[in-house]
């Protein structure tokens, strides 16, 4: 893969990742609500 | 500061990020670019597979998580599995308390086993990581749960002993032991193969490891410094067996012992 194609991948990604981030951004509150949520049939405490 | 000094200082300062729950300022709602389990009780990210299971379990696009994901990767390939993730830095102590004392010469990590046969084991168990990845996302659909967590070994370890060992009296039923059987499988095979779950199991290796070749964190070779004397590839932990593999498979971590390894400093991190 030559430098400017690796550029120009790059600069894609990063503008489609950036684009997810900004269209999930209402997803946060979600993830935020997972967090320290365990699980009970996950890690088996059930 | 030694590469070897820094590496274990950000792998600390890691642990110490993902532990940070028990303030309600630093509890996020991000993922962290390791695995990691979000159900300890001092977690303050999300773990990026269970996150992942969670959105695709509800049938909703898990953007903010591939999103988050991506931009970590571009940065910094498969880095963070070198760098940063707790359960890749207890491998390494594992495998560091099994090697024992020594020249690095005689305890070479790269190629352990010079048998062909077992190399070739090897070379196709590792394709096992991307079939994991595989059965996790269409399970996680099928079965509408994080299916993956039902046998996840961090999640023992971060999740369900400490749970058990804050609530002695707290019943546990069959997962919790089979969690346990697994994760005891997997710290064994640790001592014996460096980062045995990075090598064949860790599903977000098999999401991580392709960036590699676009990422901005990357290890570059100088070929006319290189004397091809082979000792970055007796470092390596991933057992990598060719000097263009470095930097650039998907199996490298991108920890850099191989640079810390080569005698003619032939190898670099860069930030490129």
């Amino acid at each position: 893969m030559g430098p400017k194609v690796k550029k120009a991948l790059r600069l894609v990604l990063l503008i489609s990742f950036a684009l997810m981030v900004v269209l999930g951004a209402g997803d946060y509150a979600l993830l935020r609500a997972l967090v320290r949520f365990l699980c009970p049939s996950c890690v088996g405490i059930a | 500061m030694r590469l070897r000094s820094k590496r274990l200082l950000a792998q600390v300062a890691a642990f110490a990020a993902c532990n940070m729950g028990f303030m309600a300022a630093t509890e996020t709602g991000l993922v962290v670019p390791f695995m990691y389990c979000h159900g300890c009780p001092l977690a303050s990210f999300a773990c990026p597979i269970g996150a992942l299971q969670h959105f695709l379990g509800e049938h909703a696009a898990p953007l903010l998580v591939m999103g988050l994901l991506g931009l970590a990767f571009l940065v910094l390939g498969r880095g963070a599995c070198g760098w940063l993730c707790p359960f890749g830095a207890l491998q390494d102590a594992l495998r560091a308390l099994a090697r024992g004392k020594g020249p690095p010469s005689a305890r070479p990590e790269g190629r352990l086993v010079q048998n062909a046969v077992l190399l070739k084991a090897d070379r196709i168990a590792r394709n096992a990581k991307f079939f994991i990845l595989a059965t996790t996302v269409i399970s996680a659909i099928a079965f509408s749960g994080p299916t993956f967590c039902w046998f996840c070994p961090i999640g023992a370890l971060f999740a369900g002993i400490p749970y058990k060992l804050a609530n002695p009296s707290a019943r546990l039923g069959l997962p919790f032991y089979i969690h346990l059987f697994i994760l005891a499988l997997v710290l064994i095979s640790a001592l014996f193969i460096p980062r045995a779950w990075c090598r064949y199991i860790c599903p977000l290796g098999a999401i991580s490891g392709p960036f590699n070749r676009i990422s901005i964190v990357r290890i570059e070779l100088d070929e006319e410094r290189c004397i091809a004397c082979g000792a970055c590839l007796r470092a390596c932990p991933m057992g990598l067996t060719a000097l263009s593999d470095i930097g650039r498979s998907v199996e490298c971590l991108l920890c850099g012992r191989c640079v810390e390894a080569c005698p003619q400093g032939a190898l670099k991190m860069e930030i490129a």
